[in-house]
């Protein structure tokens, strides 16, 4: 397959490719927030317990976690434009990328929702009624006690999911999207030469993860300064080899 | 004054309030006694609402509410009137000693930052923790703890303070530490009422002592009556009890 290996093509490809990051972040980016309000649209019902959307919900959250992403991809793309056509709605004009970053959020909106349930349930309900103790009402308890305290418990999964949708964005080339991978695909046929082009490719990937990774592992020591065995910033020496290896996890799965 | 007036509460269909009738003037420091199980705790989540009653009536001064017909504003204006300090300290563990006092004055009672960093530095003084303003519940010990969760209450000015079992949960050495200091503040002349197993404490400190068993007030009055002179025979079992208890030695 292709032409045989040079080097200086790696070293050439890495710019082109970045041209692209953007694309490529600005799907993550986007479909991450949307993500994020699906995802507290969802798990609300859960945590009221009100009867018929708690269903849903389940069942929404099991499909997306229970199904590949690809398949989402695809039955997103090519599915919604025909059930929107039985009601008369044309999305034909619709770019692409809102199909992908449309998947996607719904995507990470499942895993989400089931970081949020757990990180809620993990601030002890002793706090909730010391903030009513004094007056608050369930909307300041919740937004003023609660709520910051599970978003730095989810802080982690979530970063896991933010970064296993920064690897999932590349499939969204089997649709055109012309993001980073889009672009690969169009590089390495025009040069033929395939290796190099993904090995450019995983090389910038691996860097805006271990980038993501980096930053959310501040954010989390400062979110959760209150407790002193995270808090206490460790040694250089042992942040360095994390760096060098850091573990990736598939999004909220461990929650 | 805090009037409770026939109080009922059941879980399901376990009856833990029998009908409690309890009055509390002001300045009193009342300690509740009793086995556990006996809806002590239960009657005091009741007077702020924290479990709603079933049926009575909870009246602070002149504003009464029934619990048949409680509304959300009722329920606020309760609360807003009392304060509570926790079995388990219940501080919110992602602000500061300072934070945990001036949250409440910030957010219910609308004061200015300026002046509620004020009152909750006075608090915390008074609680002997003006030296841990800025520490986080994590980093503070038990006791520590208690006392911020006791400053908090005590910030907020409230008519009566509940507490519920304020020392139950902690190291036999940090008890004392505790009791100092609610003793200090109920030698202020500020209501309270006590649910407690701190025999020793509940006849130095209260001026009124309320038994409680199976979800009815057995028996109550002056410490030194019901301490001295138990009219009930289950005040007496309890009592005999509970001393044979402290007579351990290790």
């Amino acid at each position: 397959m292709g032409r045989r290996f040079e080097f200086v093509y790696i070293l050439d490809f890495i710019p082109k490719l970045l041209g692209y990051l953007q694309i490529t972040l600005f799907i993550v980016a986007a479909s991450v927030v949307l993500g994020l309000v699906v995802g507290l649209i969802v798990a609300l019902p859960r945590m009221y317990n009100i009867p018929v959307l708690k269903r849903l919900s389940v069942i929404y959250v099991s499909f997306f976690r229970g199904t590949p992403i690809l398949i989402q991809l695809f039955l997103i793309y090519y599915g919604l434009p025909e059930l929107l056509k039985g009601i008369s709605i044309d999305v034909s004009k619709v770019p692409v990328l809102a199909f992908v970053i449309f998947t996607y959020a719904l995507h990470s909106g499942a895993f989400i929702s089931e970081a949020i349930r757990a990180a809620v349930g993990a601030v002890d309900r002793g706090q909730v009624e010391a903030a009513y103790a004094i007056g608050m009402s369930g909307f300041e308890a919740f937004t003023r006690i609660v709520l910051p305290q599970a978003v730095a418990i989810s802080l982690p999964v979530f970063a896991n999911v933010v970064i296993a949708n920064l690897k999932d964005t590349s499939l969204a080339f089997t649709l055109g999207a012309m993001e980073m991978t889009g672009k690969s695909q169009t590089l390495g046929l025009t040069t033929q030469h395939f290796i190099e082009v993904y090995i450019s490719l995983s090389l910038i990937y691996f860097v805006v993860s271990v980038i993501l990774e980096r930053l959310f592992q501040l954010a989390e020591r400062r979110m959760l300064r209150y407790q002193p065995e995270l808090a206490s910033t460790p040694s250089r020496k042992r942040q360095l080899p994390r760096l060098l290896l850091p573990q990736f996890k598939k999004g909220g799965e461990q929650a | 004054m805090i009037k409770l007036t026939g109080i009922k509460k059941s879980f399901g269909k376990q009856e833990v309030l029998k009908g409690i009738d309890l009055t509390v003037e002001q300045g009193d420091v009342v300690a509740i006694l009793g086995p556990s199980g006996s809806g002590k705790t239960t009657l005091l989540r009741c007077i702020n609402y924290l479990e709603r009653p079933n049926d009575g009536e909870v009246a602070i001064h002149q504003f009464k509410v029934d619990c048949k017909r409680a509304s959300k504003q009722d329920i606020h204006t309760l609360r807003q009137k009392t304060a509570m300090v926790f079995q388990n300290y219940n501080l919110f563990k992602h602000k500061t000693a300072l934070e945990n006092v001036m949250e409440g004055l910030v957010i219910v009672q609308k004061l200015p930052k300026q002046k509620a960093r004020e009152l909750a530095v006075q608090a915390l003084e008074k609680v002997g923790l003006g030296n841990k303003l800025n520490e986080y519940p994590s980093r503070l010990s038990g006791g520590q703890q208690q006392r911020v969760g006791i400053a908090r209450a005590l910030a907020l000015n409230p008519e009566i303070i509940l507490f519920d079992e304020p020392t139950s949960a902690l190291d036999p050495e940090l008890v004392g530490e505790v009791l100092a200091v609610i003793r200090k503040i109920a030698g202020e002349g500020i209501t309270m009422i006590i649910v407690t197993h701190e025999m020793a404490f509940a006849r130095d400190v209260a001026s009124h002592v309320v038994f409680m068993d199976d979800g009815v007030v057995v028996e109550e009055g002056p410490p030194h009556q019901l301490f001295g002179t138990p009219k009930e025979e289950r005040t007496r079992q309890f009592l005999k009890r509970s001393i044979q208890e402290w007579s351990y030695s290790i």
